[in-house]
């Protein structure tokens, strides 16, 4: 584990049944490096998981580290602060943001009521993602998002866990502070989930900058077309864009001049592609370039990028293969978003 | 003793207050339990202040709502003026409190408040026919009084 990123971590045991969180913390560093999530599963062995990697948690003896029903509700607890009312929403639709914008997904029994899920009870498996702020990981794209000095609408794009956010929060803080020669610009993070500011309590874990205003909670529909109403942002920033209505608030936008940073579930272009709104985005034109996150070898590799030519309605994306300081596609490899903070000699926080 | 009955309507219409609080805080701000508890705290001048703030505290440390409130109770015991039908009320306050969803957290609260407004009557009834018969005392005494004197 990164030593910089050491309050992160504690953060994120924090969530964790103590016992657990122990038994992780008394990992060797070195075996803890890349850690993307810990799964629990009730009476089941804990899980680590590294990037596509998955180890199984040891006791002190040796043997595997079982859950039990009491962690489970103690894990339970915490993520709930004992408050399982105040995140219905949030267990109604899978997950619960926790503080420091580390997200666990859940897996439990339904509870309905007239006919759709109310929330969820006797839970059976969480998995905690762990968030990192790695500043400085963005940079080396910077330039990739610009095209005669005009800002690109740019889909980030990547199966999960790929760090398609951990990049898109630096890229935010980048743009709106103006890095690289670049002026100031006015950025609104519509944040569904909270993982991208990790706002809590009226203030933001994650330092997006002096000129970003965070929308927490809100659907991104509504959330965007409040920001375009009453922000007037140059920018648009959101996360995990892909449901019918997000391509209303993407014409909006379009319409008003504004600018898209937005990221996206895929893991090809076909894939995207094969996503209905999606596809009607790229082939309206929308994005003027595509950036591919892959898991492997590390998360944050970037896998490809694209930018669009040809008119609206008859778009199409090419490859790109300059643009990189680290230059990792001419070389058919690929940048590690961790290896970039530490090129970029800033740390975590 | 008639200050001790004093002493538990007054408890028991914190109590009361601070169940309102608690409600109106979830309902209108879905305010995390601890806060909640807090938040009532604040506007509390007897001993159930403190029941209310070890809650909270209980409720940081990732207790159930059940070990939470039991324990805070339990802990001020000796310091409340309350009878043990209004502990056990107060004790009840915890049940499963915090593992529901929002409609049946506040049902539960309304519950709640109902049982500590029962509590509470009983409690004035007990102060008044106290009053009764302090006042009844007093006006023997001051005819005896008189009396002797005649």
């Amino acid at each position: 584990m990164r030593k910089n990123s050491y309050d992160e971590f504690s953060d994120f045991l924090s969530f964790l049944p103590k016992g657990i969180a122990e038994a992780v913390n008394n990992m060797d560093a070195e075996a803890l490096f890349g850690l993307t999530e810990v799964r629990l599963r009730r009476g089941r062995a804990v899980s680590l998981c590294f990037g596509g990697e998955i180890r199984l948690l040891c006791d002190e003896k040796g043997g595997l580290r079982l859950l039990s029903d009491e962690e489970m509700e103690e894990a339970w607890r915490r993520i709930t602060s004992s408050s399982l009312y105040a995140l219905e929403e949030e267990i109604r639709g899978g997950y619960v943001t926790v503080g420091g914008g580390h997200r666990v997904g859940i897996a439990g029994t339904a509870v309905l009521r007239e006919g759709s899920v109310s929330t969820q009870k006797d839970i059976l498996s969480l998995n905690y993602r762990f968030c990192r702020d790695l500043r400085g990981v963005g940079r080396e794209l910077l330039p990739f998002l610009f095209e005669d000095g005009v800002l690109q609408n740019t889909l980030i794009f990547s199966p999960p866990a790929a760090g398609k956010t951990t990049l898109l929060r630096d890229l935010t803080r980048l743009l709106s502070e103006g890095a690289g020669g670049k002026s100031r610009i006015n950025v609104t993070v519509v944040d569904e989930r909270g993982e991208i500011a990790a706002a809590h309590g009226g203030r933001c874990r994650f330092d997006l900058g002096d000129g970003v205003d965070v929308l927490t909670g809100f659907p991104k529909y509504e959330g965007m077309l409040l920001a375009l109403r009453s922000l007037s942002p140059s920018l648009l920033v959101s996360d995990e864009i892909g449901q019918a209505e997000d391509r209303m608030a993407v014409a909006e936008a379009i319409r008003g001049g504004v600018k898209l940073l937005l990221t996206a579930h895929a893991s090809s272009l076909e894939e995207l592609r094969g996503r209905p709104i999606l596809r009607e985005l790229l082939g309206d034109g929308v994005f003027g370039r595509l950036l591919l996150l892959a898991a492997d070898p590390r998360p944050g590799t970037v896998k490809a990028a694209y930018r669009a030519v040809g008119k609206e309605g008859n778009t199409a994306y090419v490859p790109m293969v300059y643009g990189f300081a680290a230059d990792p596609l001419r070389r058919g490899g690929g940048v590690d978003l961790e290896k970039r903070s530490e090129a970029a000699g800033e740390g975590t926080g | 003793m008639r200050n001790g009955l004093k002493r538990r309507e007054r408890e028991l219409a914190d109590f009361l207050n601070g169940l309102k609080i608690v409600a109106s805080e979830i309902s209108c701000r879905n305010t995390p339990l601890a806060d909640c508890f807090e938040r009532a705290a604040r506007t509390m001048t007897t001993a159930i202040k403190d029941v209310f703030l070890l809650t909270a505290a209980a409720l940081k440390e990732n207790k159930s709502g059940d070990e939470a409130v039991g324990g805070a109770v339990a802990a001020q015991r000796e310091r409340l003026s309350l009878t043990d039908a209004d502990l056990e009320v107060c004790a009840a306050l915890g049940l499963r409190l915090g593992e529901n969803d929002r409609e049946h957290t506040l049902k539960h609260l309304d519950y709640m408040e109902a049982s500590a407004e029962k509590c509470l009557g009983e409690a004035y009834e007990n102060s008044a026919k106290w009053d009764r018969v302090f006042l009844g005392g007093g006006w023997l005494g001051g005819i005896a009084l008189a009396l002797f004197f005649l």
